[in-house]
C-alpha cells in the first residue's frame, strides 16, 4: 500500500467556526506534500487532527493503513513532528533534549545513542551539544527543533511551518535538510504560507482556504488550472493609447497595464508571447528597454481561485 | 525510568521553582528564628497563669468557682495562681501585667483580658466551660467530687492545644515552623501545575511534541508525579534538617513516623498543583495566583502569620482545622512530635490522604467532563 495518509471528509468545528470543512486528502509514500494556505486557513488544525492532538467532528483519518487514534501507539511511533514553535526544554542541553524526545520513541539506550548522534550530525549541531537552548541563535534553535522531531527516524515527518521567523540562510539549510530526509525515504507533510518554499520542495501541493481544499496537484498541474499564463513586463518610456490598444488585441493577451514607464502584460498560455509582444512594439516604432517574463506563481493560482492574494493573509 | 530522570533533572534546574519551594521557606524560617530569638531565649516551660478574682460590688462570691480555679492542675502544676482582691486592685494588677486576666464573679461572671494570647485563651476557655457546666461543678463541690470533675475538664482543655506546654518542646513558636513546613509542602503545587501544563497544548509548545509521541498515559503521568514528589520530599528533608540542625528549632521528639508524614505532605502539595492546573484553564498567571492564594490562606489558618489562630479556630470553628490542608500538616507534626498522640497523628494523615484522593478523582472528573463538553482532547489516551 502506497498511501501513507488518507483524510476523508474531515470536519472540525470550534463552536460556530468551521476550521476544517469536509477535507479530503491522500498523501502517497515518498512524497513531499505541501499544505499551502494563509494563516488561519486550517493547516495546523488538520495537522492536530492528524496527530490526534485534537478531536474532530466528522470524518476519518487513516495513517499507514490504520485508523489514527490517540492510543494508536504503533502508528504514532512511525511519525515525527517538527512544530512551528520551537518545542524544546530550556532546562536540558541540546544533547539531552534530542535524547529525551527520542526516548519517547526508542527505549533501547545504545540504539538511541546512535540515533541521537546521527540527528545531531544531520542538523550540524555537533559543536553545541552541551549548550542550553537559551544560548542558541534562532537558526540553531530551529535546527534543534528539527533534530528533536526526526531523531527516531520516522517514516512520516510533519513540518508545520518550520521556517517562520528564520533567516534566509537557515531557511535554505532547513529546506535542503527536508529534501535530504525525503531522499532517505521519509514521506513529508510540509505546511507553509510561503509559496516559494512549497514550490521549491513539494512534489504535490494542496491549497487550502477557510478550511476547504481549494485545489490539489503538482505545481504544474495547479498552474495549468488557471487562465493566467506568463506575465511580461517591458520598460517603455513613452506609450500611446493606440499601441496599448494594439497590444491587447494580440492573441493570448488577457490584460495590459501601463504605469510609470512599465507595461505589464498578462498572457493566457500560448507560446512565444514575448516574441510577439516585442515584434509588435518594433513594428509600431515604440522604443523599449529591459524585458522581464515571469511564469505564473502559486500566488496567481490562489488569487485566481479564491479572488485574493495569498500574501495578503500573511502576518 | 529515563523520563523520570530527565524530569527530575529539569525540575532541579528550574531556578524559580527551586527558589520558591526550597530557598524561600529556609529564608522565611531564618527570619522567624531571628525575629523570635529574644522570646525563645526565655524559659517556656509551662507556667501557672496568674489571675485576679474579684466580686462585683453587692454580689455574692462564687465559692465553687474560686475553688474550681484553685484546684485546676496541669500535672502537678496549678493552672492558675488566684489572687483574690477588690476590683480596683485587680484592674491595676492587670494593667501592670501582674495577672493575665481578671475574673469578676457575682450575678454574672465576666472575664477581663489584657491582651490576646495563649494565656488569655486558656482563661477564657476555662471560664466559658465552667459557666456552661456550672450546675455540674456546684453539685460536684457539694458532694466532694470536684477533683474528678476537674480532672475530666483538664483533659478537655488539653485537647485545645494547651497540652503543648507539657510536651517535649519548650519552644512556644514551634507552631510557626510547623506552619512553615506546611507552606513549603503545599508549594509542591508549583511542580504539579507545571506537570499538568506540559500535557496541555494550550500552555506549552513541548506538550504537542510529547503528546504526538507514543506515550502511554498512566506511566507518563506517574513519572511526572514521581519526579515532582521526589523534589518535594527532598525539600521537606532539607527544611526539617535546616530548622533542627542549623536554626536549632525545638520541634519536640522527632521520630521515623515524621518521614512517613513527609510523604503525605509532599504528595498533597503536588496533587494540589495537578488539580488547579486541570480546573483553571485561563492562563498560567491566573493558575499561579490561585495556587499561591490558596496556599497562603491555608497557611494563615494554620498559624503562619497569627500564632494562636489554630486554637481560636478549634474553639470557634473546629471543622476548619479538620479540613484545612496546612493545619492538617501542622497538627500532625504537633501530634507526633509534641503531644506524642499517634491517634491524632494518624487522623491527620488520614485527612491528608482523603484530600489526595479527592484531588485525583476531582482532576480526572474535570478532564472527562471537559473532553465531553468541548471535544478538546485529554491528549493522553
Amino acid at each position: 500500500m502506497n498511501t501513507v495518509v488518507k483524510i476523508e471528509n474531515l470536519v472540525k468545528r470550534y463552536k460556530e467556526l468551521v476550521a476544517v470543512d469536509h477535507m479530503n486528502l491522500s498523501i502517497e509514500k515518498g512524497e513531499i506534500f505541501g499544505l499551502l494556505g494563509p494563516n488561519g486557513s486550517g493547516k495546523s488544525t488538520i495537522i492536530n487532527c492528524l496527530l490526534s492532538l485534537t478531536n474532530y467532528d466528522k470524518g476519518e483519518i487513516t495513517v499507514f493503513g490504520e485508523k489514527m487514534r490517540a492510543d494508536n501507539y504503533s502508528v504514532k511511533g512511525r511519525i515525527g513532528v517538527v512544530l512551528q514553535n520551537v518545542a524544546v526544554f530550556d532546562e536540558l542541553t541540546v544533547y539531552e533534549n534530542i535524547d529525551y524526545f527520542c526516548s519517547l520513541y526508542v527505549s533501547d539506550k545504545e540504539k538511541r545513542k546512535a540515533l541521537v548522534q546521527e540527528a545531531i550530525a544531520f542538523v550540524g549541531l555537533e559543536e553545541f551539544v552541551k549548550f542550553y537552548p537559551k544560548k542558541l541563535s534562532g537558526g540553531l534553535l530551529r535546527r534543534l527543533n528539527i533534530a528533536c522531531g526526526i531523531a527516531h527516524k520516522p517514516e512520516l515527518i510533519i513540518f508545520d511551518e518550520p521556517t517562520v521567523a528564520v533567516d534566509p540562510q537557515s531557511r535554505n539549510k532547513i529546506l535542503e535538510g527536508i529534501q535530504e530526509l525525503n531522499r532517505q525515504g521519509a514521506t513529508v507533510i510540509y505546511t507553509s504560507h510561503y509559496m516559494e518554499e512549497v514550490e521549491q520542495i513539494c512534489s504535490r501541493i494542496a491549497i487550502i482556504d477557510k478550511g476547504q481544499l481549494v485545489a490539489t496537484g503538482t505545481k504544474d498541474e495547479l498552474k495549468s488550472m488557471i487562465q493566467t499564463g506568463e506575465t511580461i513586463r517591458v520598460e517603455v518610456p513613452e506609450m500611446t493609447s493606440e499601441v496599448l490598444f494594439g497590444l491587447e488585441k494580440l492573441s493570448h493577451i488577457i490584460s495590459v497595464e501601463y504605469n510609470d514607464g512599465l507595461v505589464t502584460i498578462k498572457c493566457s498560455g500560448g507560446r512565444h508571447n514575448v516574441l510577439h509582444v516585442l515584434e509588435y512594439l518594433n513594428n509600431t516604432g515604440t522604443s523599449f528597454g529591459r524585458v522581464f517574463a515571469e511564469q505564473p506563481t502559486l500566488n496567481d493560482v490562489f488569487l485566481e481561485i479564491t479572488g485574493k492574494e495569498l500574501r495578503d493573509e500573511v502576518q | 525510568m529515563i523520563h523520570y530522570f530527565y524530569r527530575l533533572k529539569r525540575l532541579l534546574r528550574m531556578k524559580q521553582l527551586f527558589f520558591w519551594s526550597i530557598i524561600f521557606p529556609l529564608l522565611l524560617g531564618t527570619v522567624f528564628k531571628v525575629a523570635f530569638s529574644d522570646a525563645t531565649n526565655k524559659d517556656w516551660g509551662f507556667a501557672t497563669i496568674p489571675v485576679a478574682v474579684t466580686t462585683e460590688e453587692g454580689g455574692i462570691r462564687d465559692e465553687a468557682f474560686v475553688s474550681f480555679l484553685k484546684e485546676m492542675k496541669n500535672g502537678d502544676v496549678a493552672f492558675f495562681a488566684v489572687e483574690e482582691c477588690d476590683r480596683e486592685t485587680a484592674e491595676a494588677m492587670l494593667s501592670g501585667g501582674d495577672v493575665s486576666a481578671v475574673i469578676v464573679t457575682g450575678e454574672e461572671t465576666k472575664v477581663i483580658l489584657r491582651e490576646n494570647g495563649l494565656n488569655s485563651t486558656v482563661v477564657k476557655t476555662v471560664v466559658d466551660g465552667y459557666l456552661q457546666s456550672k450546675d455540674m461543678f456546684v453539685e460536684a463541690a457539694m458532694n466532694g467530687k470536684l477533683t474528678e470533675v476537674i480532672g475530666a475538664f483538664s483533659k478537655e482543655i488539653e485537647t485545645l492545644g494547651v497540652k503543648e506546654f507539657e510536651g517535649t518542646s519548650k519552644d512556644p513558636f514551634v507552631q510557626y515552623f510547623q506552619a512553615l513546613i506546611a507552606m513549603a509542602s503545599l508549594y509542591g503545587a508549583m511542580y504539579g501545575l507545571m506537570n499538568t501544563n506540559e500535557l496541555d497544548i494550550k500552555f506549552a509548545n513541548v506538550s504537542a511534541r510529547r503528546l504526538a509521541a507514543p506515550m502511554r498515559a498512566i506511566p507518563t503521568v506517574l513519572c511526572d508525579v514521581a519526579a515532582a514528589f521526589t523534589i518535594q520530599y527532598i525539600q521537606f528533608l532539607i527544611n526539617i534538617a535546616y530548622f533542627i540542625l542549623i536554626l536549632k528549632v525545638d520541634f519536640g521528639s522527632i521520630n521515623g513516623w515524621l518521614f512517613l508524614g513527609g510523604v503525605f505532605y509532599s504528595l498533597l502539595g503536588v496533587l494540589n498543583g495537578y488539580f488547579i492546573g486541570t480546573v483553571v484553564q485561563k492562563s498560567d498567571g491566573l493558575q499561579n495566583a490561585i495556587m499561591m492564594g490558596c496556599t497562603m490562606f491555608s497557611c494563615f489558618l494554620a498559624g503562619l502569620m497569627v500564632g494562636n489562630i489554630r486554637i481560636s479556630l478549634e474553639l470557634t470553628a473546629p471543622i476548619v482545622n479538620r479540613v484545612n490542608q496546612a493545619t492538617l500538616i501542622a497538627d500532625s507534626m504537633q501530634a507526633l512530635c509534641i503531644m506524642g498522640d499517634m491517634e491524632k497523628y494518624a487522623r491527620c494523615l488520614l485527612g491528608i490522604l482523603i484530600w489526595c484522593v479527592c484531588l485525583v478523582v476531582g482532576s480526572i472528573l474535570v478532564l472527562m467532563m471537559r473532553q465531553r463538553r468541548t471535544g478538546r482532547s485529554v491528549k493522553l489516551a
